[in-house]
C-alpha cells in the first residue's frame, strides 16, 4: 500500500488525538483493530510494519465520521497549485507583453532586454536561493529566513481550514492540531516539497505565459535586435548567440545567422530604418526556443523533480517515531499473550461466630510438621483460653483427609467431657482443602457442642513481622468461611 | 505427546511462587497472586504464537489423598489413562478440584510439567505426594526452585526434587532478568527432544523481542528529546504592559507544563513497554517547579558535572561568536569567539546546575526572525524552546532512570511504584548510568545532534546517531545487575 501525503497527514492527525485518550483504552481499541485487518477477508494481512499502519489508518478512517485534514489539505494544495499557475501564467503574459509593448517602430526591442526579463530573472532566483541554500549550508547564517516558504505554508494550513467552512471552535482546534503536526521533524522536511512544487507550478506557467505572448500577433509582428554599450563585436555576440542556442540547434531557424547578428545590431541614435527586416524577425524563434529551453523546461524538470522527490520522501517516510512504535507496540501486542479465566470464590459476608466456653478440658492437637516447646503453648494457651490442655499434643496430620483415625477415635471417645478441641498449626501453613477436609472431620467427630479451635503458631525462629499473624488470621479466617466451617481461630504468640 | 506446540503447565504447592514465575516469563504483572489460596481456582493460558504455550494452574490442595486414589498409575501399563480416569471421577466434585484443573492440560494437552517450589519454605509431606503424583504422569519434567525469603531449605528440596524431575533449577522470580528469562527458556528446551526446535525458536525471538525493546527504548527517548529541545508556546502579545506580564507568566507556566507531559507521557511509553502496570510516572502537573521536570532537585541531581557543563559552555559559546566572526569576514579578529567562550563558560559555571528562568520573549526582527513576525495576529510572545545547556542530559539522566528502574523491576512484584525525582536518582547511582559517565565522545557526539535538533535542522541522519548511541547505553546497562553495575560500567566506560 502505498502513502500519499493525506495519508501521512491523516495519520499524524489520528496519533495527536490519541494523545487525549486514556492508554489502557488506547491498548484495547488498538488491539480490536490489529484482530479485525489481520483477518480481513476483503483484503490481504498487512506484511510489514508500513502496511500494518497502513491498515490502522483505514480502520480508523473507517471509524470517524468527520472528515480527517489530510482532505482539507489535498483542496487547499490543488487550489493553491491553481492559482499559482495562474497568477504564474498571467504574471509571465504581463511581463512579455509589458516588454514587446515597448515597441513604438522607432526601434526594435531589445533582445537582451526581453531575455532579462523573461528568463534571466527567473535564473536569478535560482542562483539567489542555491546562494541562500549554501549559505546556510556552510555558515548557517539564514537558517530561520524562510520568508516564501513561510509565506506559502501558512497560506496552505490556513487554506485547509477556512475552505471548508468548518465551525470557529473546530476551525482553531484543527488549526492547532495541524499545526502541531507541522512541527515534527520529519513532516516538516516532507512539507518543503509540496511548497516547492507550488512555486515550481508558478515558474512553469510563468512560462507558458511568456511563451503565449510571445505567439500572439503582438509578439510576432515585433522587430527585434541588439545593441550593447560594451565595445561588443557582431561576431562575439555571434557566438554567444549560438553557444546559448546549443540545446535546440538541432531545430529550423535555432538562432539567427552571422548575418543577421550583423544586421540587427542597432544604436539609439540611428533607430531601426537602417536594419534588415529579415535579420530582426530572425530573432524571433530564437527569443521563443529561449523562452521554452531555460525556462518552461527546466522549470518542468524542476518541478517533476519536486514531485519525485515527495514520492521518494514518502517512500522513505521512516514511521520510527516513539509515537508511531508505540501504536505499533499497541497493534501487535505484547509477545506472550495470555488469557485468564479466573474464577473468584464468593467471600461471605459475614463469619460466624463460636460460642467459647471459658473453662473445661481441651484436647490439644498438633500439625505433625510443627516444633514448639509444648510446656510454653500449653501454660499461655490455657490462660488465654481457660482450658485445661491435655499433653503432650496428639500429633495430627492436618493435610491428609484419609488419615488421621486414631485421631479421630480418641475425639469421639473423649468428647462428651471436653470444652473443646484445639488445633495447632504453623502460621505460614497455606490453607487448603486437604485442611478443610481434616477440619471438617475433627469437627464432626467433636459433635456439635464442641469448640473446635485452630491456633496458629508463628515460630520464634520465623520473621518476627508485624503484620503477618494479621494478615494469617485473616487469611484462615476467609479459609474458613468459604468452606462453611464453624471452627474457631486465635493466634500464638499474640 | 503434542507434535505441534510444545506447552507445559506451571504446577506446585499454593503460595509456593508458581505466578511469580508465570509473570516473569510472560512479563505480565497482571497474572493473578492472590493472598486467599483456593480463591482462584481456573488455569490462565499464555502462549507465544505456535511456539509454545504455558498454563499457570491452582495450587494442589489434596495432594496426599489424590495420590492415593493415582498410586495404579505407576504399575498401570498407560499411566495418563489412570488420571484420565481420576479427572471423569472427579472431574465436576469439589474435594480435588484444583488436582482437576492442573492435571487437565497434562492430561488433555501432553503438557510437560514446570514444578515450582518455594526453597525457603520447609519440605512437608504433601510437597512429597505432589511430586510423586507429577512423577506418575511420566511427562517431562522441570522443577525450579523460587525462594521468597531468607529461611533455607534450599538443600532439602535439591535432594528430593532430584529423584522426581528430569531437571532442577534455581530460578529467583523475583530479581530474575532478561537472561534468566531465556535460561529458564532453554532449560525447558533441554528437558524434551521434540520440543528444542520451536523452543529455541521462541529463545531466538525473546532475544530479537529484546533487541527491538531497546530499539524502542531508545526512540522513545530520542523522541522525547526532540520534542522537548524543540518545544515553544505562542500567544497573542498585548499593547498594555500588565496585560503583557500576566500573559509571559502563563505562557511560562504553559511551558513548563507541557515539557513536563511530554516527558510522563515518554516515561509512561518506556513503562508500557516493559509491561509494566503497577509502576506510575511521577507526574505533578501542578507541582512542576516543586517537584517535576523544573524543579531546583531536578536540575541539581540529574545531567553533566560542573567541569562537564563548562566544556560544554565554552564550546557552545565560541561557537556563536565563530559565526560572528565569519559573519565579519575576519573583521573582528576573533574577539567574538574569545568573548562567547569565556562567557559561556562563566554562565555555565554559574548557572548550569540552576533550573534556569524562562522569558517570554518577542521573537526578533527581519531577517533572522521573520518568519514568525509574519504572525497576523500582531506581536506574538513565546517562551521556549529551553536554551539551557544541561536540560538535554537532564531529560535522558530521568529517562535513563526511569529504564533502569524497569530492568530492575520484575513481573513478580506486586507493590504500586510511583517514580519520582529521588528514586530515579538512586537507582541512575546504583547502575551508574548518569550522562556524566558517558564517553567525552559520545557526549560531544550528543551535543552537536542536540545543537542540530534546537535549531530545527536534525536530519534522519542526526536521528539515527543519537538513537544509536543511546541504544548502546541501554544495551550496556542491560547486561548488568543494580549490585554489580559499579564494577561493569566502569571498565566501559573508563
Amino acid at each position: 500500500m502505498s502513502w500519499k501525503i493525506s495519508d501521512v497527514i491523516d495519520f499524524e492527525w489520528f496519533l495527536a488525538e490519541d494523545g487525549d485518550v486514556d492508554d489502557a483504552a488506547l491498548r484495547v481499541r488498538d488491539g480490536e483493530i490489529f484482530a479485525r485487518i489481520s483477518t480481513s477477508a476483503a483484503q490481504p494481512p498487512p506484511k510489514d510494519r508500513k502496511d500494518v499502519l497502513r491498515a490502522w489508518l483505514e480502520a480508523r478512517r473507517s471509524e470517524t465520521s468527520e472528515t480527517p485534514p489530510g482532505e482539507y489539505f489535498l483542496t487547499a494544495w490543488q487550489l493553491l497549485s491553481t492559482l499559482s499557475a495562474l497568477a504564474g501564467a498571467a504574471i509571465g503574459m504581463s511581463v512579455a507583453t509589458a516588454v514587446l509593448l515597448a515597441y513604438t517602430g522607432d526601434e526594435p526591442v531589445n533582445v537582451a532586454w526581453f531575455f532579462a526579463c523573461t528568463v534571466g530573472i527567473q535564473w536569478l532566483i535560482l542562483a539567489v536561493a542555491l546562494l541562500i541554500w549554501l549559505l546556510r549550508r556552510t555558515t548557517h547564517l539564514f537558517e530561520d529566513f524562510h520568508p516564501l516558504r513561510r509565506l506559502l505554508s501558512g497560506l496552505l494550513w490556513s487554506l485547509s481550514t477556512a475552505l471548508h467552512q468548518l465551525p470557529g471552535e473546530r476551525r482553531e482546534r484543527m488549526r492547532a492540531r495541524l499545526m502541531s503536526i507541522r512541527r515534527k521533524g520529519e513532516i516538516f522536511q516532507l512539507m518543503v516539497w509540496p511548497l516547492l512544487m507550488v512555486t515550481q507550478i508558478f515558474g512553469v506557467f510563468f512560462n507558458v505565459g511568456v511563451l503565449i505572448a510571445l505567439l500572439l500577433p503582438l509578439g510576432r509582428d515585433v522587430a527585434f535586435g541588439w545593441q550593447s554599450t560594451l565595445k561588443t563585436s557582431p561576431e562575439t555576440a555571434y557566438r554567444l548567440v549560438s553557444s546559448i542556442a546549443a540545446p535546440w540547434s538541432f531545430l529550423p531557424n535555432a538562432h539567427p545567422t552571422h548575418d543577421d547578428v550583423v544586421q540587427s545590431r542597432f544604436s539609439y541614435s540611428e533607430g531601426i530604418k537602417s536594419l534588415s527586416l529579415p535579420a530582426m524577425t530572425s530573432w524571433w524563434p530564437f527569443l521563443f526556443y529561449a523562452t521554452l529551453f531555460y525556462g518552461f523546461l527546466v522549470r518542468l524538470l524542476l518541478l517533476i523533480w519536486c514531485g519525485v522527490s515527495l514520492r521518494a520522501a514518502l517512500r522513505g517516510f521512516s514511521f520510527n517515531h516513539a509515537g508511531h512504535n508505540a501504536l505499533f507496540r499497541r497493534l501487535t501486542g505484547p509477545l506472550i499473550q495470555g488469557r485468564s479465566d479466573t474464577i473468584r470464590l464468593e467471600m461471605p459476608e459475614s463469619f460466624p461466630s463460636i460460642d467459647h466456653k471459658t473453662s473445661g478440658s481441651c484436647l490439644a492437637l498438633i500439625a505433625s510438621e510443627l516444633e514448639i516447646d509444648q510446656d510454653e503453648a500449653e501454660s499461655e494457651l490455657a490462660s488465654r483460653l481457660g482450658w485445661q490442655l491435655s499433653k503432650p499434643f496428639l500429633s495430627v496430620r492436618v493435610d491428609d483427609p484419609g488419615g488421621n483415625a486414631a485421631v479421630l477415635d480418641r475425639i469421639a471417645l473423649e468428647a462428651p467431657s471436653l470444652a473443646g478441641v484445639a488445633i495447632l498449626i504453623g502460621a505460614r501453613r497455606a490453607p487448603i482443602r486437604a485442611i478443610a477436609l481434616v477440619l471438617r472431620k475433627i469437627a464432626e467427630a467433636a459433635g456439635a457442642n464442641i469448640e473446635v479451635l485452630v491456633v496458629l503458631v508463628r515460630s520464634g525462629k520465623e520473621s518476627p513481622e508485624d503484620n503477618a499473624l494479621r494478615e494469617e488470621l485473616s487469611t484462615w479466617r476467609n479459609f474458613l468461611a468459604i468452606h462453611d466451617l464453624r471452627v474457631g481461630l486465635e493466634g500464638w504468640p499474640r | 505427546m503434542s507434535e505441534t506446540v510444545p506447552t507445559f503447565a506451571i504446577v506446585g504447592a499454593v503460595n509456593h511462587g508458581k505466578s511469580s514465575v508465570v509473570s516473569t516469563l510472560a512479563e505480565n504483572d497482571q497474572v493473578r497472586i492472590s493472598s486467599m489460596p483456593g480463591e482462584t481456582v481456573a488455569c490462565q493460558r499464555f502462549w507465544l504464537r505456535d511456539l509454545f504455550a504455558f498454563y499457570d494452574t491452582p495450587g494442589c490442595q489434596n495432594a496426599i489423598e489424590a495420590l492415593r486414589e493415582l498410586q495404579p498409575a505407576a504399575r498401570a501399563r498407560e499411566p495418563l489413562a489412570v488420571f484420565r480416569d481420576f479427572l471423569v471421577r472427579h472431574g465436576g466434585g469439589q474435594d480435588f478440584e484444583a488436582e482437576c484443573r492442573l492435571l487437565e492440560p497434562i492430561v488433555n494437552e501432553d503438557a510437560g510439567i514446570v514444578y515450582v517450589v518455594d526453597g525457603s519454605e520447609p519440605l512437608l509431606e504433601i510437597h512429597i505426594a505432589e511430586m510423586e503424583i507429577l512423577r506418575l504422569t511420566g511427562q517431562p519434567r522441570l522443577a525450579i526452585i523460587n525462594r521468597t525469603k531468607s529461611e533455607d531449605h534450599l538443600e532439602e528440596w535439591r535432594r528430593r526434587l532430584g529423584l522426581h524431575f528430569n531437571a532442577v533449577r534455581e530460578f529467583n522470580a523475583h530479581h530474575a532478568t532478561f537472561a534468566d528469562r531465556v535460561e529458564l527458556l532453554e532449560t525447558l528446551a533441554g528437558i524434551e527432544q521434540r520440543w528444542k526446535p520451536r523452543l529455541m525458536d521462541a529463545v531466538a525471538i525473546f532475544r530479537e523481542e529484546w533487541e527491538k525493546r531497546l530499539d524502542d527504548c531508545a526512540d522513545i527517548i530520542g523522541g522525547l528529546l526532540e520534542d522537548a529541545l524543540t518545544h515553544s508556546e505562542t500567544a497573542a502579545g498585548s499593547e498594555l504592559t500588565s496585560r503583557q506580564k500576566v500573559i509571559s507568566e502563563k505562557l511560562k507556566a504553559q511551558f513548563m507544563r507541557s515539557v513536563s507531559e511530554r516527558e510522563a507521557q515518554a516515561h509512561r511509553d518506556l513503562i508500557l513497554l516493559f509491561e509494566h502496570h503497577r509502576v506510575k510516572a511521577a507526574h505533578s502537573i501542578d507541582h512542576v517547579i516543586d517537584s517535576g521536570l523544573f524543579s531546583e532537585e531536578t536540575w541539581r541531581l540529574f545531567g553533566l558535572n560542573e567541569r562537564q557543563l563548562v566544556v560544554a559552555g565554552t564550546i557552545g559559546g565560541a561557537a556563536a561568536g565563530a559565526l560572528f566572526d565569519l559573519a565579519t569576514a575576519g573583521h573582528s579578529i576573533g574577539l567574538p569567539t574569545v568573548l562567547g567562550a569565556a562567557g559561556g563558560a562563566v554562565g555555565s559555571f554559574l548557572m548550569g546546575k540552576k533550573r534556569p528562568e524562562f522569558k517570554a520573549k518577542l521573537p526578533g526582527a527581519f531577517p533572522f526572525g521573520a518568519g514568525r513576525q509574519l504572525q497576523l495576529s500582531g506581536r506574538t510572545l513565546s517562551v521556549g524552546p529551553c536554551q539551557a545547556v544541561n536540560f538535554p542530559w537532564i531529560i535522558l539522566d530521568r529517562a535513563f532512570g526511569v529504564f533502569c528502574y524497569l530492568l530492575g523491576r520484575t513481573h513478580a512484584r506486586r507493590d504500586e511504584a510511583t517514580l519520582g525525582a529521588s528514586q530515579l536518582k538512586e537507582v541512575l547511582d546504583q547502575y551508574r548510568a548518569n550522562s556524566a559517565h558517558w564517553s567525552d565522545e559520545n557526549r560531544k557526539a550528543c551535543e552537536r545532534i542536540f545543537a542540530a535538533i534546537r535549531r530545527n535542522k536534525s536530519t534522519a541522519q542526526h536521528r539515527d546517531t543519537l538513537r544509536l548511541i543511546i541504544r548502546d547505553q541501554l544495551a550496556a546497562l542491560s547486561m548488568l545487575q543494580p549490585t554489580r553495575a559499579e564494577t561493569h560500567y566502569a571498565s566501559r566506560n573508563p
